[in-house]
């Protein structure tokens, strides 16, 4: 439905010049200013750009024995264990939903939304009033068990999209053929699913890494992850190493974005961004 | 016993076949029930017992059981209340405004730049958005440097730590998955629908908000819940660019945990959240799930 | 109301023309069936009048305005579409406001309206329903009265039967037909149906890979196919190749021993197409003599089957041809018969 006549496509394209420009410096502004500040050495009011550029944070934020490499390795540890707790519970879980007929179904449905359904902060706080009791604040076991919560409902919720996907049909003709049920999950419906099911541990991958707010009541001060860190040093005005942390965490969210829209389908999409 | 006749025999295989089948019928219950049970047990001691604690603990307090947690809460928190739900209005509005305008303009229009652009800050986690916010926002920040260089203005007041630097961020990270989800909706709403409101002389602008707006209406009101919901349970945003006073309720029940260790009225703030969002979030519950059940 | 002029209209889509060089004229006041299979171009000639889709070249003219590059919403045309497109969240009597309030008219003159234009396609006290609570011939009504309740110079009817029940399709067939009379609307009526076509048409367009393969009225059209394609579209199912031969008198063709014409334009040894009708053959069990306006064939018949007033049978001759035969008799199979078609009814490209 586009009815563009020469007479008005340049008019159109002017129009649309200046929206994309002032849509994009929206957008983007934001982000270039954490860019831009990552990589200044010295910049004062009111200068456009940095009086010094230079690589001088990244390379103290990098370096073998900085805080941000343990607080790195600590988010990528805990952020795959948080993978394969999610994976293992998940997956059987998505596929139940896709596939059976459970009792009560609705009333499972309700409890795998819930989490989205309602602010979660009031479910952090208690939570570590109950870790407290089991001495599991403060530890990576508490932090690991507020992330699976948080990214479990998301992965349930691709999971059983991408079992959906694959037709009944497929499994039926396998087991038809005289395979078992083990089989035909193993060698027919999980290679189907893994598109979705690779999404899916990306996307926890992602949540665990960028998690802040259940950290920083379970976690905080013991736990540094790499978003505790970062709010500790936006907090202390610490621009430099605040932006530089944010961009590392930016980057693997920004691949996803970009695998996502060449590789998966637009319906994993409608779980995420919450 | 008595015994078989030649008669029952058909009706004794009868009984065995529906045992059969029931056996078989309860064999997949139990298979199912057994491949969902460790997800539900992480999610009912994880999710449900937190949140289940968080009610009744607002009704427990040094004075005993009761309602002194809430009155307290009201008391001292009242304007916060108010201003909660002011900032999250108004900022849903907003996103409702610029979505429905992006979504509506995909529709009609290919324009592969704006759909990438628009998903930007959609991947970009809460803290970060706020953290970016801060440096852009700043009275010396960056889109300060560029309005004085425009204006000629030395001085311009930063948007950041008042209402309004809170409601850009919350609207810039927002959007993106209203428009996401709006679109998508719009999307499927078939062209012979728009194309007959065109033909009767229509333009876009109206087929958009009396035709596909109304057909497309059930994922609307889910885009804005979730974005609602969201928003209302925010910390980071508020903890990074919000003023000092008056603050968001998360802001307010963090502090009451963290400097106070008052659980007693920060749980009755949760529940008060909980109340804010009940009705849009039965809403959304009962849409997911029918949707989910066909 | 006002006489619809297409110029030259064509669009392609790649490689494919959807409309190769179309020139028409409807004439006021009357219904053009446009005719074709599927992917003949037919949708997108409607669309490209409605204006959703904008031609590469040509001209389209209601009355004297060229509406070639005018808004969909501005070219006062009104469509009724194959799926309806009632919207959903409207009722009935919002839908068919719809267009009227766009029009700005008055809330009084809106109601008497409505009235009028459910009374006209006779559903009248339906008004509060909602699309989903009727039935596809009643929605099909309601997408008319949508229509016709603006006053549009021209009504566009996109297949507007082919979702029906075929019972239901005959009945609305004609009562499009008398409404179209009676408002004395310009109608353009898209159909792939070569029965509705012919029996509700004024005129009839045929159309094949976006080309106008003839136009006329549907006798004309019917009883003159200009080409093979026209011919076998509006049933005539027997296809008889053969090759053009030459003596002394002129070019000719054989068919069961008997001389043909055959058109100007062939060469000696060119294949020539003759093609006829199953229910244009006489059939008779006895040799008929031949005259110079009739043609015998021999045969035997090969199957048949029973198609309610009549049986059609399958012919086998000796040549090698399987021609298919109307005849409102039984006769056992395997029975040697003579076929018999008179000239006229004999087309030969």
């Amino acid at each position: 439905m586009q009815d563009v006549t020469q007479s008005n496509w340049l008019k159109r394209t002017i129009l649309r010049t200046i929206a994309i420009t002032l849509i994009g410096l929206a957008i983007v502004g934001p982000l270039a200013g954490t860019l831009l500040w990552s990589f200044a050495e010295k910049w004062y009011w009111p200068s456009v750009l940095p009086q010094e550029i230079g690589l001088k944070y990244w390379r103290t934020s990098l370096s073998g024995r900085s805080q941000v490499m343990d607080s790195l390795w600590i988010s990528l540890v805990i952020a795959v264990i948080v993978v394969v707790i999610v994976t293992l519970v998940s997956v059987p879980a998505g596929y139940a939903l896709a596939r059976y007929n459970i009792p009560w179904k609705r009333i499972l449905l309700v409890i795998f939304l819930m989490p989205q359904a309602f602010p979660q902060l009031p479910v952090f706080i208690n939570m570590a009033s109950i870790f407290y009791r089991y001495n599991l604040v403060g530890t990576i076991p508490g932090v690991v068990a507020v992330h699976v919560v948080i990214s479990l409902v998301y992965s349930i919720w691709i999971t059983t999209a991408a079992f959906k996907s694959i037709p009944a049909v497929l499994e039926e003709a396998a087991i038809n053929l005289g395979a078992s049920r083990l089989r035909v999950f193993f060698r027919i419906t999980l290679p189907l699913a893994m598109p979705g099911l690779i999404a899916s541990s990306i996307f926890v991958f992602i949540t665990s890494l960028d998690e802040f707010t259940g950290t920083f009541f379970v976690g905080a001060p013991f736990i540094q992850t790499l978003p505790i860190l970062m709010y500790t040093a936006s907090m202390g005005y610490n621009m430099q190493y605040a932006s530089v942390i944010a961009i590392l965490l930016t980057i693997p969210a920004l691949l996803f974005m970009v695998l996502l829209e060449r590789f998966l389908k637009a319906e994993y999409i409608s779980g995420l961004g919450v | 016993m008595r015994p078989a006749s030649s008669e029952q025999t058909p009706s004794v295989l009868r009984s065995l076949e529906t045992q059969h089948s029931r056996g078989r019928a309860s064999q997949s219950y139990l298979n199912g029930i057994l491949l969902v049970l460790p997800a539900l047990i992480v999610l009912c001691v994880l999710y449900i017992y937190p949140l289940v604690s968080s009610i009744i603990m607002s009704f427990v307090s040094d004075q005993g059981v009761g309602l002194h947690n809430y009155r307290k809460a009201i008391d001292l928190y009242w304007v916060d209340i108010l201003y909660t739900v002011g900032i999250t209005l108004i900022s849903l509005a907003i996103v409702f405004v610029i979505s429905v305008a992006i979504a509506g303009y995909l529709r009609f229009n290919r324009w592969p730049l704006l759909n990438f652009l628009y998903r930007l800050p959609l991947f970009i986690p809460f803290l970060i958005a706020g953290h970016s916010m801060r440096v852009f926002l700043a009275p010396h920040g960056i889109l300060n440097i560029l309005l004085t260089r425009i204006t000629g203005i030395p001085e311009l007041p930063g948007l950041a730590f008042n209402w309004v630097g809170l409601v850009v961020s919350f609207v810039w990270k927002q959007f993106p998955l209203a428009t996401l989800l709006i679109l998508g909706a719009f999307q499927s709403v078939h062209d012979s629908y728009i194309e007959a409101a065109l033909n009767l002389g229509c333009s876009k602008f109206r087929a958009i908000w009396q035709i596909v707006l109304p057909i497309a209406r059930p994922t609307v009101l889910v885009a804005m819940v979730l974005t609602f919901v969201s928003t209302i349970g925010c910390l980071t945003i508020p903890l990074l660019i919000g003023p000092s006073k008056p603050v968001m309720l998360p802001v307010d029940m963090s502090f009451r945990v963290t400097y106070f260790g008052d659980w007693g009225v920060a749980n009755a703030l949760g529940v008060i959240s909980y109340l804010l969002v009940i009705v849009l979030s039965f809403y959304y519950l009962r849409y997911m799930v029918k949707k989910e059940e066909t | 109301m006002a006489t619809l002029k297409i110029k030259g209209l064509t669009k392609t889509y790649g490689q494919l023309k959807a409309l190769d060089d179309v020139d028409l004229t409807i004439e006021e006041g009357s219904l053009a069936a446009v005719l074709g299979p599927s992917g003949s171009g037919k949708s997108t000639l409607v669309r490209a009048i409605a204006g959703f889709v904008v031609p590469d070249c040509g001209e389209i003219y209601l009355g004297d305005r060229n509406i070639t590059h005018e808004r969909p919403e501005r070219r006062n045309t009104a469509m009724v579409f194959q799926s309806y497109a009632l919207w959903p969240h409207m009722t009935v009597e919002q839908n068919i406001a719809f267009g009227l309030r766009l029009k700005k008219k008055s809330p009084e003159e809106i109601e008497e309206k409505i009235k009028w234009a459910l009374e006209l396609v006779d559903l009248p006290g339906l008004e509060k329903r909602l699309p989903t609570q009727l039935s596809g011939g009643q929605q099909q009504r309601v997408a008319l009265a949508r229509a016709l309740v603006v006053d549009p110079e021209i009504l566009l009817l996109d297949e507007p039967l082919s979702n029906l029940d075929a019972k239901i399709r005959y009945r609305l067939r004609f009562e499009i037909k008398k409404l179209q009379k009676l408002l004395n609307i310009t109608t353009i009526y898209i159909t792939h149906d070569q029965e509705e076509a012919l029996s509700i048409a004024d005129s009839v367009v045929l159309l094949k890979d976006g080309r106008v393969m003839q136009a006329g009225s549907p006798q004309d059209i019917y009883s003159r196919p200009r080409n093979s394609f026209v011919a076998e579209f509006l049933g005539a199912s027997n296809v008889i190749t053969a090759k053009t031969l030459e003596d002394e008198s002129g070019l000719y063709t054989l068919l069961g021993g008997t001389r043909l014409p055959v058109p100007d334009d062939k060469k000696e040894g060119d294949a020539v197409s003759v093609i006829f009708r199953a229910d244009e053959v006489e059939l008779s069990t006895e040799i008929p003599a031949g005259t110079e306006d009739r043609y015998v064939l021999r045969g035997t018949l090969h199957d048949q089957m029973y198609l309610g007033s009549r049986w059609r049978y399958e012919v086998l001759t000796p040549e090698g041809y399987s021609l298919l035969v109307d005849y409102d008799k039984s006769i056992p199979t395997h029975s040697e018969i003579c076929l018999c078609i008179s000239r006229e009814r004999l087309y030969i490209y």
